[in-house]
């Protein structure tokens, strides 16, 4: 019993990050139609630099955490600015094959600059774990983790839903024409866009290394993102929200229980049954778009 | 105010569909512009807009001009922001977002500041939009979304509208009613349109002056009413005879149904 407890409670905090990872993901599939394949890239890319402004130079953890974050923005600016901003008017495939370059291009420099080793994290939290009532032990970073997500996701929200420039975001993701007739700089929406989901790259990229270690296998978590992104349903940020903290929970209760029986490797494997499975029945995610259609 | 002179314009560099043409709108006037399917008037609002940008269309010969400054060159954000405010054919509503969220879009490019008095004008203009004001644009009917975009536009606080057939696919009890309050916008704002309409006696009525389009090309203008009493336009627009009765087309010999303008 406490077992299970145990590995809900850790699923709950991995999935916290796919979530957040996942966010900048749907942002830009919602406001420009673009499946971003470099994501978890930017990911690790984020937590390279990271490591490089905490170890390498030594700059204070706060400060260090905030540099990052601003790294993040300014790629998330550089890369709308100079390499999609030239594909306007180009077939949306080519952009998508284009951010899997990019990715490519990125994981060479980063071979290039911080070798092929897992690097271990700057430690963020202290280490240490507490036991409520006998049952459940969480430590120090799991706790954190929640909290942070919960935080950073209920910024995000405010920041969408309540802010000119978040209107402005989901008018152009309903309609990019039409928002540009009505005066909404477009152009401008899509670097936020960016901007933002460079951030959050930057922050799960910060929180998930610290309990993987820094590595360019850490990427995949890209590709976990997108599970949680397909699953939730492309334009649905709340189906995020709800999906990657499920998606965490069902990966760790499977690498608990069903890896004996089959070796191991069913937590990589099992989010993608479930993807498969859910795009069978509901090809656009649980909390997908229905096409709105008045009859 | 506006201008159009000499515009030519082309879809991918090659394909011409606008062939020079000239036209004017004087400030707090209406303006129509009637044509068939494919005589290019949607192609004209597009350019004055800016979205022909956006279909790798351009002008490529003469200049659009607003408020003495030329703007054929410029985004539709950028038009938008000069004051003219696009109102696309379909109703081209953003879907997901609630009435009031769809209205607001309008006034995200000016500043904070009288948001809440033009969000109380549009409801004035249509009560309509109050009662539906929390319900998802998508869900409304025709009619209703019509009046939102013109909503959506008028938060805009545009100085011309450019109007792409207003009427399409909407009750016609509805088409009135959206007319009436349109006259009333022009009376009360001041604000000039350019309307683009297939039914041209909607069109005629509500306008002081109209141009007729035929494949690119203007091929009468005028006040409206004086192209209402035009022999050619009763029988091929309007479907009147000259005894101001309704005629079968049966009646007609194929041939003469081809009017050559020019």
């Amino acid at each position: 019993m406490e077992n299970i407890l145990n590995y809900i409670i850790a699923g709950l905090a991995n999935g916290c990050i796919y979530s957040l990872v996942a966010i900048g993901f749907v942002l830009i599939y919602k406001s420009s139609g673009i499946l971003n394949f470099a994501q978890g890239t930017i990911v690790i890319l984020n937590a390279f630099v990271f490591y490089s402004f905490t170890i390498q130079l030594g700059i204070p953890m706060v400060i260090a955490i905030l540099l990052t974050l601003a790294f993040g923005a300014l790629l998330g600016f550089v890369i709308e600015r100079f390499i999609l901003d030239r594909l306007i008017g180009q077939p949306i495939l080519a952009v998508i094959i284009l951010t899997l370059a990019f990715s490519e291009f990125l994981k060479g420099i980063m071979n290039l600059g911080w070798g092929t080793d897992i690097l271990s994290a700057p430690q963020l939290f202290p280490r240490g774990n507490i036991t409520i009532l006998n049952i459940v032990t969480l430590d120090y970073s799991r706790i954190a983790f929640l909290v942070i997500t919960f935080f950073l996701i209920i910024i995000f929200a405010i920041f969408y839903n309540k802010t000119k420039i978040g209107l402005a975001m989901k008018a152009t993701s309903d309609d990019t024409i039409a928002a540009g007739s009505v005066g909404i700089r477009v152009r401008r929406v899509f670097v936020v866009t960016w901007i933002i989901s460079c951030i959050t790259a930057a922050a799960g990229g910060i929180l998930v290394t610290n309990v993987m270690g820094i590595h360019i296998q850490v990427a995949e978590i890209g590709f976990k993102a997108m599970a949680v992104a397909l699953v939730g349903g492309l334009q649905s940020l709340p189906g995020i929200i709800i999906i990657g903290p499920a998606m965490g929970i069902i990966e760790f209760l499977s690498a608990a229980y069903l890896d004996p029986l089959v070796d191991g490797g069913m937590r990589d494997l099992v989010p993608f049954i479930i993807l498969l499975i859910v795009l069978i029945f509901r090809p656009s995610g649980i909390f997908g778009w229905k096409h709105i259609e008045r009859i | 105010m506006l201008q159009l002179v000499n515009v030519e314009v082309r879809y991918h560099e090659v394909i011409l569909v606008i062939r020079g043409i000239s036209l004017e709108v004087q400030p707090g006037q209406i303006v129509s512009l009637l044509g068939a399917n494919g005589a290019g008037k949607t192609t004209i609002l597009k350019a004055i807009s800016g979205i022909l940008h956006h279909e790798d269309g351009k002008v490529s010969e003469g200049f659009v001009n607003f408020q003495g400054r030329r703007i054929d060159k410029l985004e539709p954000y950028a038009t938008a922001e000069a004051g003219i405010l696009h109102v696309m054919e379909g109703r081209r509503i953003f879907e997901h977002l609630s009435v009031e969220e769809n209205l607001l879009t309008g006034a995200i490019m000016h500043g904070n500041g009288k948001t809440h008095s033009d969000l109380e004008k549009v409801y004035t203009y249509f009560p309509k939009l109050a009662s539906v004001r929390k319900r998802t644009a998508g869900y409304l009917s025709g009619g209703e979304q019509q009046m939102v975009v013109i909503g959506r536009a008028l938060m805009g606080r545009p100085k011309l509208f450019l109007l792409d057939e207003p009427s399409l696919g909407i009750a016609p009890l509805l088409i009135k009613e959206i007319f009436d309050i349109l006259n009333a916008i022009n009376r009360d704002e001041g604000i000039s349109m350019l309307v683009v309409e297939q039914n041209a006696r909607i069109a005629l009525d509500f306008s002081n002056y109209g141009y007729v389009l035929e494949n690119g090309r203007i091929v009468l203008d005028g006040p409206s009413d004086k192209i209402k009493q035009n022999e050619d336009i009763k029988e091929f627009y309007l479907g009147l005879s000259e005894l101001g009765s309704r005629r079968s087309y049966k009646d007609f010999k194929h041939y003469s149904r081809r009017k050559r303008w020019l």
